[in-house]
């Protein structure tokens, strides 16, 4: 099983990444620190399509880690849609579910991808707080 | 008796700094502008001490400048000819803080980080405009340079706040101005005597130094929300800063263009957007005695925004602050006041500028097209905040630019970018606050030669010596 440390993220050309990459990376960044949702991550292989508004990126899932892109998705294993509002909000305060139901959020893809993914990114709100209270 | 040694029996040997690193430390700041080291730099802590030394520098005919943090973005503390920086950071009392009155007697040195604490001691508790500068900058430099804060766009900007001034005049005597000039106990105002206290407001320290400032405080109410808001273009954007203050729900309101969020985000030199983000990012403040009312508060700025939207403009709902920063911890940079912008102030190339100006709502959008046009010939990307002030009536407009500072040519380029946004921007009505040395340069032809005129004889007439801040506010080539 890889480990939770090798997992790297990486951002194609920061400098002309949008700023829906950039917070992906970031919370990807905290996240995968946690061993928990490291192992999830290492489950991940391919690549998931992030919208929010109009802004896209690819998270390409492999075991070394995590490259987010703008470049077009190949063959995407999960797609994730919805408006920043609504996928921030679901980050943050792990209401995931209540977005789905809105019809806010939408997710796409095979189940276990998504299972995984969603496992990251509802994580990530308890380690949010965590780390907000200490910004 | 030479000058130095004059000043040395007044202030003692301790506070007479003629060291090399010394004196380049404050000769320089983040700006393009050429570093020129005073001759001595002198430690004031009190009063009598920033007299005495006003004296002797009068006597002697020696340059004084006066000093705080040099976070202002105007090279206005690089010596132009040499003479004395008085470092003003030990004259750092709050004198008094009157709730009832809600005003705060301040000395130089204060600075907002020390009288944010001291206003959080407060109950209930009071609060002061917080500019987007570091907690060490100075209070009153801000006031006195007509800086803004974040209570700019209901109160205007921070010279408006002032309530009265006491100033050593360049002789060495004192005077008070506003109401204070009467002896009455709080310094309540400016008005209603004639305003002396404009002979000191934006002369950047040419026409005397001025040693207590007296400051308006405003209630800091209990229920408050800060939210941001992405709009995807600039149409959106423009708008909604010319017609949200007219709601009269919000206590601040200001626009980030899409370069500071990347640099916020840890990139440091964004070049590209995307066309599918945002370009610009509004932060919103509101705040009410109450839940219920702050609740409806919210209601009034989201149906406004729903109502652009169904008119195809494309801008989002509010995010809530904390949902942000849970997001991404490093966007509690704007969360709090006094906040400090380490992405800007420690960036790696070491440089940082900009050409900040007032203008007029009306001209927001066309001022600030032609702007991104400059800046993006010049190889900058388009960093800029704008905000609308004292409820509507003007707003600011600043192009920020970050650059190599250690690169001749990199400052040369930040000459050329900064040179054509200032005569681009004063042609759609925008002029520059805390103006550097540079652009009064630039504007000296354009300048009504009445106010020329005068405002050159009110400088001979308070400081015939010229040994205030020479070099600042040069409007004959004979005063530089």
């Amino acid at each position: 099983m890889p480990s939770a440390t090798t997992a790297m993220i990486i951002i194609d050309q920061p400098e002309a990444m949008n700023l829906l990459g950039l917070l992906l990376a970031r919370m990807f960044e905290r996240r995968l620190a946690e061993p928990r949702a490291g192992r999830h991550a290492a489950r991940l292989v391919g690549d998931v399509v992030v919208r929010a508004g109009a802004m896209q990126v690819t998270l390409r899932f492999s075991p070394a880690g995590v490259l987010v892109t703008r470049a077009p998705a190949r063959q995407p294993i999960a797609v994730l849609e919805g408006t920043l509002h609504a996928l921030a909000d679901a980050v943050t305060s792990g209401r995931v579910a209540r977005h789905v139901r809105r019809g806010d959020l939408h997710f796409r893809g095979s189940i276990l991808p998504l299972w995984h993914l969603a496992a990251i990114l509802v994580g990530a709100a308890a380690a949010g707080r965590r780390d907000g209270r200490a910004a | 008796v030479s000058a130095l040694e004059d000043v040395v029996r007044c202030l003692g040997e301790g506070s007479v700094l003629t060291d090399a690193p010394a004196r380049a430390r404050m000769g320089e700041d983040m700006t393009e502008a050429e570093p020129a080291a005073p001759d001595a730099v002198l430690r004031i802590s009190t009063l009598e001490e920033l007299r005495r030394v006003v004296e002797v520098a009068a006597r002697h005919r020696v340059p004084l400048v006066p000093r705080v943090a040099g976070t202002n973005l105007g090279g206005l503390t690089i010596p132009a000819q040499g003479g004395w920086t008085l470092d003003l950071t030990g004259m750092n009392r709050i004198v008094s803080l009157d709730a009832e009155n809600m005003v705060a007697v301040i000395e130089p040195g204060v600075t907002f980080g020390q009288l944010a604490a001291e206003l959080g001691r407060l109950l209930p508790p009071l609060t002061i405009g917080f500019p987007l500068s570091p907690p060490e900058t100075s209070v009153m430099a801000n006031c006195l340079l007509d800086g803004l804060g974040n209570l700019s766009l209901i109160h205007g900007h921070m010279g408006d706040h002032v309530n009265g001034l006491e100033v050593v005049r360049a002789d060495g005597s004192l005077l008070r101005t506003g109401a204070w000039a009467l002896g009455v106990p709080v310094p309540f105002s400016r008005a209603p005597l004639p305003d002396l206290g404009g002979l000191f407001m934006s002369f950047q320290g040419t026409t005397g130094i001025v040693s207590k400032l007296a400051v308006e405080l405003w209630p800091e109410l209990p229920h408050r929300q800060r939210a941001f808001v992405l709009a995807y273009d600039r149409a959106a954007t423009m708008r909604a800063l010319r017609e949200l203050p007219r709601l009269e729900v919000l206590h601040d309101l200001g626009g980030l263009s899409w370069p500071t969020a990347k640099l916020l985000l840890g990139v440091d030199r964004p070049r590209e957007h995307d066309p599918a983000e945002p370009e610009f990012f509004f932060y919103l403040d509101w705040s009410a005695a109450t839940d219920t009312l702050l609740a409806e508060q919210r209601r009034v700025i989201t149906r406004y925004l729903a109502a652009l939207r169904a008119e195809g403009l494309r801008i989002e709902d509010p995010i809530d602050v904390e949902t942000l920063v849970a997001l991404e911890p490093r966007l509690g940079r704007l969360a709090t006041f006094p906040t400090r912008l380490d992405f800007l102030l420690d960036h790696p190339d070491g440089g940082l500028t900009w050409v900040g100006t007032y203008g007029p709502l009306s001209r927001f959008e066309a001022a600030c097209d032609e702007g991104i046009a400059i800046a993006e010939r010049h190889g900058f990307p388009p960093t800029i905040v704008a905000r609308p002030m004292k409820g509507g009536h003007f707003a600011v407009l600043r192009f920020i630019q970050i650059f190599r500072r250690d690169d001749p040519t990199d400052r040369a380029r930040v000459r050329r970018c900064n040179a054509e946004l200032c005569d681009a921007l004063l042609r759609h009505g925008f002029v520059m606050y805390k103006t550097p040395g540079w652009a009064v340069e630039r504007y000296r032809s354009r300048l009504d030669p009445g106010f020329a005129r005068l405002l050159t004889e009110t400088r001979d007439l308070l400081d015939p010596g010229h040994i205030m801040n020479p070099g600042r506010w040069a409007l004959h080539q004979e005063r530089q």
